[in-house]
């Protein structure tokens, strides 16, 4: 009776044993079957971690499941694998054809050049129900058919895809001005202007806008307003789409969790971690430019300063690559260790290279008191007061910019640069008896200001004209 | 008693499964998905001009990041040297050959930001040639006040370096020539910045002293050319801009330091991607003709060649009319230079390109456009590797009398299998039997 028991219980284990085998077989013969995209040699592109986990994302893609087919293509096109983006696209289409995969069809195809396929891809997204993808792929045709140098259907495009798009209406604008009907244009501008108020490229087109109705005084204006502008309107779509696709992967993403933890917390962990493994990766050169420096900096903040040196040191004779950010980092490092000597070439280096950083001023007048070089210290807060002026001023705080011009000016009137600055203030600010003195001071000390030349020039010619 | 395979059945049954998770993900997928792996690019029949590829800098440097090549006898020993513009070691070099033609590379000066052109002249008028440098500043896209116009002066010690033009955005050119004929050189200034740009010219004011003036208000000015555009006797200047729109500018010259600004020609397709500005009489007619390679999208991330890249030619017909015509097809052409390659009294062009499509290993990366001496272009393809040039120069580099070609590298992306600093090709005697 046991030994029947025992005999129907082997045979029972031995059919559970084959229809595992059965389906797993079948798993792994679907699995060998299932499509693969072919890989460029992506060590040849990336660092070890960036490639290694591309590699791994496109070695085992996904069968059945076009969102994920989708990813995959996103990561592809985000570091310029186009022709792999392209085949799994090919794949999520397949598996369900919708606006979104459509979208993404276009941009890859416009990024690979295929204009006419590009199109195809956008005209199954656009239409006429206003929606955001609906808007974004009727900019994309405008965009194709400027590249096809079609301005009829670029102006159609870009107004089909809506009065609130600022891309398009900005686009529309351009074709305007630079089509010879500028006096059509005004009234789309004046929809920018109270929607990107102080973008610099509204400002620039103003100014051409200004320049072909022959209004040269009011274009002056606005090109001057716009070197005091920042950018505030995209208008590449494509990219504003991938650049956080990029942060999703490798050592991109590592870098950038590494930092935001030590914002956040000071927890210098994941940055030490970080920094260990690019130390050994032989595929550091890979990653990009100024991948050293700003992993130094990001190991000097979580204090493994021997990690730090190791990088700069590596930036300097390996990469052969002396920024001056690297020479910023020695001088830091240099200070570190309390040799104030050391820190002050680096960062006379550093300011050699980029004159234009004003912080590094601040750090030469540090180094200048521990040297105790009173007037070196002196002339470098000075420089430093200059610097940050100038920065005010870029960014149209023109009242805090010149507040700092003339404390500067007040211990040293020598300086021409900071008297053209505060003229430059005081015209902004309306008041041009004193643009017209701080103009003439900067042009007693240097003729040759070109500038200052001019801003004089165009504030006399603004000056109200004496009673008879 | 259990037979050993009874023994063993449960726990295979029981592992089986774990073993079949582990393992199945890990079976590598064998049905290849058709990849168009020739998605765009170019190449050319090659060249039957023979050529001899040999890197002439520091193979050191494994991702050169090389602005400008030029090539003269800087040091007068009569063999010809180049002169090059590092924006990665941040340095000006010069590479001479010795007289057994191995080449030595020497930094004039360093310290200098992304150092985009170098000009030759004598500033000072001490008879030696001391350099102005145009600084980018950083070779990435930057819209800060970083660019600066540098007089390298040549003492007995070295270069001494003196600013000549600072608080502006990142400069890419500056050319040299009496604009206002007053007898001394004054300067052209291509302001390039990112977002916001100038073009300027510098008024020779003597003692080393130039007053800037502004000739136009565009951001992505690449170069700035100066010669007698409208033959009147005097220097004009043109620029292109390519930055916002893609445009030709000319500042003719009125005499007395004013100047006329015409636009020459212009795109709506602001992605052309208009990457230097070459002046030449290509087709020998007498006027001086503009040469336009088209391709340097760098503002995206990941470039690819597209179909609209390549040279454009402005033939000068007189009166400021300048016609367009389209002479190569070359994927993200950077740079170009005209001279007689094939030594048959016309003028040839000379392309690089900067991101081919290098996936495909069969693609340019150096062309010549053979001239039938009627404007008619043959391409030729020189070279395939290595790749991402940005900057070409021809000129006699091993004195045999034939023009060779050398190239600068620009190695910001991958694939990083085909890495080449400045290099050169020496034109050998003789054709490459087909």
């Amino acid at each position: 009776m046991n030994d029947r028991r025992g005999t129907w219980r082997r045979w029972i284990w031995r059919g559970v044993l084959l229809a595992e085998l059965a389906v797993i077989g079948g798993l792994a013969w679907r699995r060998w079957n299932s499509p693969a995209v072919p890989l460029p040699d992506l060590r040849q592109y990336h660092d070890s971690q960036t490639a290694d986990e591309l590699q791994a994302l496109l070695e085992s893609p996904p069968s059945r499941d076009p969102a994920a087919w989708r990813t995959l293509a996103d990561a592809c096109l985000a570091y310029g694998h186009y022709a792999q983006a392209d085949t799994c696209l090919e794949q999520a289409w397949r598996l369900d054809p919708s606006r979104d995969t459509a979208y993404q069809r276009g941009l890859c195809d416009s990024r690979l050049g295929r204009l006419d396929k590009a199109r195809g891809w956008f005209e199954k997204v656009a239409d006429d129900s206003g929606g955001l993808l609906s808007a974004r792929a009727w900019y994309q045709l405008g965009r194709l058919a400027l590249r096809r140098e079609e301005a009829a259907a670029a102006t159609e495009a870009f107004r089909k895809s809506g009065e609130f798009y600022w891309p398009a209406v900005y686009q529309r604008a351009k074709l305007l001005v630079r089509g010879g009907q500028a006096a059509e244009a005004g009234p789309l501008l004046e929809q920018l202007m109270g929607q990107h108020r102080d973008d610099l490229r509204v400002w620039q087109l103003r100014g051409r806008y200004f320049e072909a109705l022959g209004e040269r005084d009011q274009a002056d204006r606005a090109f001057d307003r716009s070197l005091r502008g920042f950018v505030s309107l995209g208008l590449d779509d494509t990219e504003l789409y991938l650049r956080p696709i990029r942060k999703k992967y490798g050592f991109v993403r590592d870098y950038g969790v590494a930092a935001e933890t030590q914002r956040k917390s000071s927890d210098g962990a994941p940055a030490r971690a970080l920094v260990r493994r690019m130390l050994a990766d032989p595929l550091w050169q890979n990653a990009y430019l100024t991948v050293n420096q700003d992993l130094a900096e990001l190991a000097l903040r979580a204090d493994d300063v021997d990690a730090a040196r190791q990088l700069i040191d590596r930036q300097f004779t390996q990469q052969l690559y002396p920024s001056s950010k690297a020479w910023e980092l020695r001088g830091d490092l240099a200070a570190r260790g309390n040799e104030w000597q050391g820190a002050r070439e680096g960062y006379l280096h550093a300011l050699e290279i980029n004159p234009a950083n004003g912080g590094l001023e601040t750090l030469l007048v540090e180094t200048a008191e521990k040297l105790r070089q009173p007037k070196v210290a002196a002339q470098g807060k000075q420089r430093s007061l200059l610097q940050a002026g100038m920065e005010m001023y870029r960014r149209n705080e023109i009242a805090d910019a010149g507040g700092l011009f003339s404390q500067l000016l007040d211990d040293a009137p020598d300086w021409y640069q900071a008297w053209y600055y505060l003229g430059e203030c005081h015209r902004l600010r309306g008041d041009q008896e004193s643009a017209i003195e701080s103009f003439e001071a900067c042009l007693a000390r240097n003729p040759d200001h070109g500038r200052a030349r001019r801003s004089l020039t165009r504030v006399v010619g603004n000056r109200p004209k004496a009673a008879p | 008693m259990a037979k050993w395979h009874d023994v063993w059945l449960v726990p295979l049954v029981l592992l089986l499964p774990v073993v079949a998770w582990w393992g199945i993900p890990r079976i590598p997928p064998q049905r290849q998905l058709p990849v168009e792996a020739v998605l765009g690019g170019t190449r050319y029949e090659p060249t039957r001009l023979p050529f001899e590829r040999r890197s002439l800098s520091d193979p050191a440097d494994a991702r050169p990041f090389i602005a400008h090549v030029q090539v003269l006898d800087f040091d007068d020993d009569g063999r010809a040297d180049v002169l090059v513009c590092d924006a990665k070691q941040n340095c000006i070099k010069l590479l001479s050959a010795s007289t057994g033609g191995t080449w030595s590379e020497r930094i004039l000066a360093a310290d200098l930001a992304a150092p985009a052109h170098a000009t030759v002249l004598d500033v000072d008028g001490d008879g030696d040639r001391d350099l102005v440098v145009s600084l980018l500043g950083d070779i990435l896209p930057n819209d800060g006040v970083i660019g600066r116009v540098v007089w390298l002066e040549n003492t007995a010690s070295g270069f001494e370096t003196h600013t000549l033009l600072d608080d502006v955005r990142r400069v890419a050119d500056c050319q040299a020539g009496d604009l206002d004929g007053d007898g001394d050189i004054d300067l052209a200034v291509a302001v390039f910045g990112y977002a916001r740009g100038q073009v300027l010219w510098l008024e020779n004011r003597g003692d080393g002293r130039y007053r800037d003036h502004e000739l136009l208000n565009a951001p992505g000015t690449i170069h700035v050319p100066i010669a007698d555009y409208d033959g009147d006797g005097d220097l004009d200047i043109a620029a292109i801009v390519s930055q916002e729109d893609e445009e030709l500018w000319a500042f003719e010259n009125l005499g007395g330091g004013e100047f006329r600004s015409r636009r020459l020609w212009f795109t709506i397709n602001d992605d052309l991607g208009s990457a230097g500005l070459v002046a030449d009489d290509l087709d020998q007619d007498g006027d001086i003709d503009l040469l336009l390679p088209a391709g340097d999208n760098l503002e995206v991330a990941h470039a690819h060649p597209q179909g609209y890249h390549g040279c454009l030619w402005f033939e000068n017909r007189g009166n400021w009319q300048f016609d367009m015509r389209r002479i190569s097809d070359l994927g993200t052409t950077y740079a170009c230079a005209v001279a007689d390659l094939d030594a048959d009294g016309d003028r040839d062009v000379v392309l690089v390109s900067l991101v081919n499509n290098w996936t495909n290993p069969e693609n340019a990366s150096v062309v010549w456009l053979e001239n039938d001496g009627q404007q008619n272009f043959t391409p030729w393809q020189i070279d395939k590797q290595p790749t991402h040039r940005v900057t070409v120069a021809v000129g006699d580099l091993d004195g045999d009398g034939r023009p060779d070609v050398v190239t600068g590298g620009l190695h910001l992306n991958g694939p990083f299998d085909r890495v080449g600093g400045v290099v050169a090709w020496f034109q050998k005697q003789g054709q490459v039997s087909p």
